[in-house]
C-alpha cells in the first residue's frame, strides 16, 4: 500500500468511527424527534395563515403580488430549523468532539492522527451530514406544499438552503472551538449557546439604534436572513466560510496539547491576522444576486444595469432618525438595494435637531442630500421612485422610476392540518424506528466478529 | 564510540500554574529494556510520560537515538497508552479495536494475536462502557500493542488486573521486549514493578531520585540485601 492509500484508509476509519459516534449520540435523535412536530406546527400554521391571507385579499392584484410562498411558507417552516440550529444542533456537534475530551481518548487521537485538523474536518463533515439529515422534516413539508398544489420558486429555496447549510457549518465550528477551550462538554455547550444567543440579540440590536448596533454585522442570524430572502451575497458566503475555517483552526490550535498557553496564544494571534487579511480581501468580493421570484431585494434589472454605470463616489445624507418609519421604509425600498448595486456609495444619517420651545421643527428634517461629481442636490421627497429620478438627473444614467415587476403572487387555499399525523406521529415513529435499527446495527457489528478475529 | 541510548531526556521541566510538576528530569533508556517508573500517586509519573510522548508542553529535550525529536514528531517513535481512559464508550470493543488497527496500520493477524493473548474474545460483542475494569485495562493495553512504535509507554498497565491477569500481561510484555521493543511502564505497585522491569526509575515530587538496576539502586541506597521497596523508602 502506498502512503496515500494508508492516509485514505485512516480517513475512512475516522469517518466510520464518527458515523458510529453520531448514531450513538442521543442528542442527534432527540433533535430529530423534536424537529418533526416543530417543523410540522410551523408549516401547518403557515399554510393556514397563507390561505387566510390569500382569501382576504382575493381580487386585489397589488396585494396578491406580495403573496410569495417564500415569505409565507418556506421561511416560517425553516424558522423551526433555525431554532433547532441554535438550540439543539450545537449539542450534536459538541458531542462529536466532546466525547474525546470527556473520556480521555483525545490522548489517543493526538497520537494516531497527529494532524488534528484532519480529524476535526472529518468530524465536521459528519456533523454536516447530521444537519442534512435533520432537514428531512422541512423538506417533507415543502414536498407536501408542492403536492397540495403550492408553488415553489426553487432558486430561492436553494439559496435559503445554502444559507442554513453555511449557518450550520459555523455552528459546528463554534461548537468545536468551545470544546477545545473548555474542560467539559457542559461548559462547551454554555459557550456555544452564548455565541448563538448573542447572535440573536445582535440581530435585534441591528434593527434598533442601540449601543450594540455597531456590532450587528457580527450577527450570524442577520446574515442568515439575507439567504432567507433569497439574496445571494458572495461576501456573506465567504464570510461564513472564513469564520468557520478560522474557528476550526483555533480549535485545532487549542487541542494541540504539546503547546503551552503562550505558544497557543501566538498561533491564535497569527491566525487572527490571517483572518483580518482574509476579511479585507472578502470585502472586495462585491457580488449580489437576487434569487427571489419577485426581485423584492433589488431594483428592476434595467435600472440595476444603469446604476452599475455609476463609477464616481456617490454620497447620500438623510436627516432622519434611522428608526423613523420613513427612514426604515426608505432603507428597505431604496438604500439597501442601492448598496448592493453601487460599491462606491456612502450613506449617512444626521439626527434632526429637537423641536425648539416654539415647537418649530428642524428645517432640515427629512431632507435627503445627494453629492455626486461635485454637484449637490437636496430634496425633501424621500421615496424610491423620486430618489431614482434624482440619481438619473445627477448621473446621466437612463434611470426610470422604479417600476414594480409584474408578479402575480401565488395564493393557495389549502389546509395542511390533515398532515399533522405525519409530523406529530408517523415521522417521529419512523425516526424512533431508524434509531432502534441503527443501534441494533451497531450491536450487530459488535456481534458479527467472533469468527473474524481468528 | 559508545552508541546512543534509544531514548534520552534532558533537563525536562513541567510547571502548571506556577507550580513545578517535574523538575530537571534527566534519564536515558537503552533499547530492548523494560523500565519501570516507580513512585507514589501524584509523584509526576503520568506527567512525565505525557511530556515524553509529546502530549504535554514542557521545557527540555527528548532524543531518540541521539536526535532531538520535537513534540509533534514523537508519535513516530513513541506510543503512549494512558491510564483511566475510556475510548469511545458507546462503540463496540471490536469496532474500537478495528479503528485503532486501521489508524495504527497494524495487520489483521496482529489484531487477532492481541485479541487472543489478552483474552478479549469474550467481550468483543460488548460496548466499551460495559466492560469491567480489568477488561477496560486489557483493551487499553491492546491498543498500545497495536502500535508499531519502538518505544511503548504504558501508564499503570497492571491497575485493575488480578494476579493471574497481571502474570499474563507480564508474559505478553516480556514477549514484546524479546521482539526488540522498549517498554516504559509507570507503576505505583512496587511488587508489580519488580516482577517485570529490568531497570527502575524512582520518582517522587517530580524529581528522579535514582535509576538503574535493582543492584545499582541497592548500592546507591546502601542496602545491599534490601528489596526494591526498602530501596525506594531509603531513597525518598
Amino acid at each position: 500500500m502506498s502512503r496515500n492509500d494508508f492516509a485514505l484508509k485512516k480517513i475512512e476509519a475516522l469517518f466510520q468511527k464518527e458515523l458510529r459516534e453520531l448514531v450513538a449520540t442521543r442528542s442527534f435523535w432527540v433533535m430529530l424527534l423534536v424537529l418533526c412536530p416543530l417543523v410540522g406546527f410551523s408549516f401547518i400554521e403557515a399554510v393556514f395563515l397563507y390561505a387566510h391571507a390569500g382569501e382576504s385579499i382575493m381580487g386585489n392584484e397589488v396585494l396578491l403580488g406580495r403573496l410569495s410562498p417564500l415569505d409565507g411558507i418556506v421561511m416560517p417552516t425553516f424558522s423551526a430549523m433555525y431554532l433547532s440550529e441554535v438550540f439543539l444542533f450545537p449539542f450534536v456537534a459538541i458531542r462529536l468532539l466532546g466525547v474525546e475530551k470527556q473520556f480521555g481518548s483525545i490522548k489517543f487521537l493526538l497520537q494516531i492522527c497527529p494532524k488534528i485538523s484532519v480529524a476535526l474536518l472529518v468530524k465536521a463533515l459528519v456533523a454536516l451530514l447530521a444537519f442534512v439529515f435533520s432537514l428531512t422534516p422541512a423538506i417533507c413539508a415543502l414536498v407536501i406544499w408542492h403536492v397540495m398544489g403550492g408553488y415553489l420558486y426553487m432558486p430561492a429555496v436553494y439559496v435559503l438552503l445554502l444559507g442554513h447549510f453555511l449557518f450550520a457549518l459555523l455552528i459546528i465550528a463554534i461548537a468545536f472551538f468551545s470544546v477545545s477551550v473548555t474542560d467539559s462538554p457542559q461548559t462547551a455547550a454554555i459557550v456555544t449557546l452564548a455565541f448563538t444567543i448573542s447572535s440573536w440579540v445582535l440581530e435585534f440590536a441591528g434593527q434598533n439604534q442601540s449601543t450594540l448596533n455597531a456590532f450587528s454585522w457580527l450577527s450570524m442570524t442577520a446574515h442568515l436572513r439575507l439567504f432567507e430572502s433569497a439574496l445571494f451575497s458572495l461576501q456573506t458566503v465567504l464570510g461564513f466560510i472564513t469564520a468557520s475555517v478560522a474557528l476550526l483552526g483555533l480549535a485545532a490550535i487549542w487541542l494541540h496539547s504539546a503547546d503551552g498557553a503562550n505558544q497557543k496564544l501566538k498561533k491564535s494571534s497569527a491566525l487572527a491576522i490571517l483572518v483580518v487579511v482574509a476579511t479585507l480581501a472578502i470585502s472586495q468580493a462585491f457580488y449580489f444576486k437576487d434569487f427571489s421570484e419577485n426581485r423584492e431585494n433589488s431594483f428592476n434589472a434595467k435600472n440595476e444595469a444603469e446604476l452599475r454605470k455609476i463609477t464616481l463616489p456617490l454620497k447620500l445624507n438623510i436627516c432622519l432618525d434611522p428608526n423613523d418609519s420613513i427612514a426604515v421604509d426608505f432603507e428597505r425600498n431604496f438604500l439597501s438595494k442601492l448598496r448592493r448595486v453601487l460599491k462606491n456609495v456612502t450613506i449617512t444619517y444626521t439626527m434632526p435637531k429637537e423641536p425648539g420651545k416654539d415647537g418649530q421643527q428642524d428645517p432640515n428634517f427629512g431632507q435627503l442630500t445627494y453629492d455626486y461629481n461635485g454637484v449637490r442636490l437636496q430634496s425633501h421627497d424621500i421615496g424610491a421612485r423620486r430618489a431614482l429620478e434624482v440619481l438619473h438627473m445627477m448621473t446621466g444614467t437612463n434611470l426610470e422610476g422604479e417600476v414594480d415587476t409584474p408578479y402575480p403572487g401565488h395564493p393557495l387555499k389549502g389546509d395542511a392540518t390533515k398532515y399533522r399525523y405525519l409530523f406529530y406521529g408517523l415521522m417521529p415513529a419512523l425516526i424512533l424506528l431508524i434509531w432502534s435499527v441503527s443501534l441494533k446495527y451497531l450491536r450487530k457489528q459488535r456481534g458479527g466478529v467472533s469468527n473474524v478475529s481468528t | 564510540m559508545p552508541s546512543e541510548p534509544l531514548l534520552r531526556v534532558r533537563e525536562l521541566h513541567r510547571s502548571i500554574g506556577g507550580q513545578k510538576i517535574l523538575s530537571a528530569i534527566n534519564l536515558q533508556i537503552e533499547a530492548g529494556k523494560i523500565v519501570a517508573i516507580i513512585g507514589p500517586n501524584g509523584a509526576g509519573k503520568t506527567t512525565l510520560m505525557e511530556c515524553v510522548s509529546g502530549l504535554q508542553p514542557h521545557d527540555g529535550s527528548v532524543e531518540v537515538e541521539g536526535a532531538v525529536v520535537p513534540a509533534g514528531a514523537r508519535h513516530r517513535f513513541i506510543f503512549y497508552q494512558p491510564d483511566q481512559v475510556l475510548p469511545y464508550p458507546d462503540h463496540g470493543v471490536y469496532s474500537t479495536l478495528l479503528f485503532f488497527q486501521s489508524m495504527l496500520c497494524a495487520g489483521a493477524d496482529r489484531l487477532s494475536e492481541i485479541i487472543d493473548r489478552l483474552k478479549l474474545d469474550a467481550v468483543l460483542n460488548k460496548a466499551v462502557k460495559e466492560l469491567s475494569r480489568g477488561y477496560q485495562k486489557r483493551l487499553l493495553i491492546s491498543i498500545g500493542l497495536l502500535s508499531k512504535s519502538p518505544i511503548l509507554l504504558l501508564d499503570e498497565p497492571f491497575e485493575g488486573l488480578d494476579i493471574k491477569q497481571t502474570k499474563e500481561v507480564v508474559a505478553i510484555l516480556n514477549d514484546e521486549k524479546a521482539n526488540g521493543r522498549t517498554l516504559v511502564l509507570s507503576i505505583h505497585q512496587i511488587a508489580d514493578a519488580q516482577r517485570i522491569a529490568d531497570e527502575f526509575l524512582l520518582v517522587s515530587d517530580g524529581k528522579i531520585l535514582g535509576g538503574g538496576t535493582l543492584e545499582q539502586l541497592r548500592e546507591k541506597s546502601g542496602l545491599s540485601e534490601g528489596s526494591l521497596e526498602d530501596v525506594f523508602v531509603a531513597l525518598t
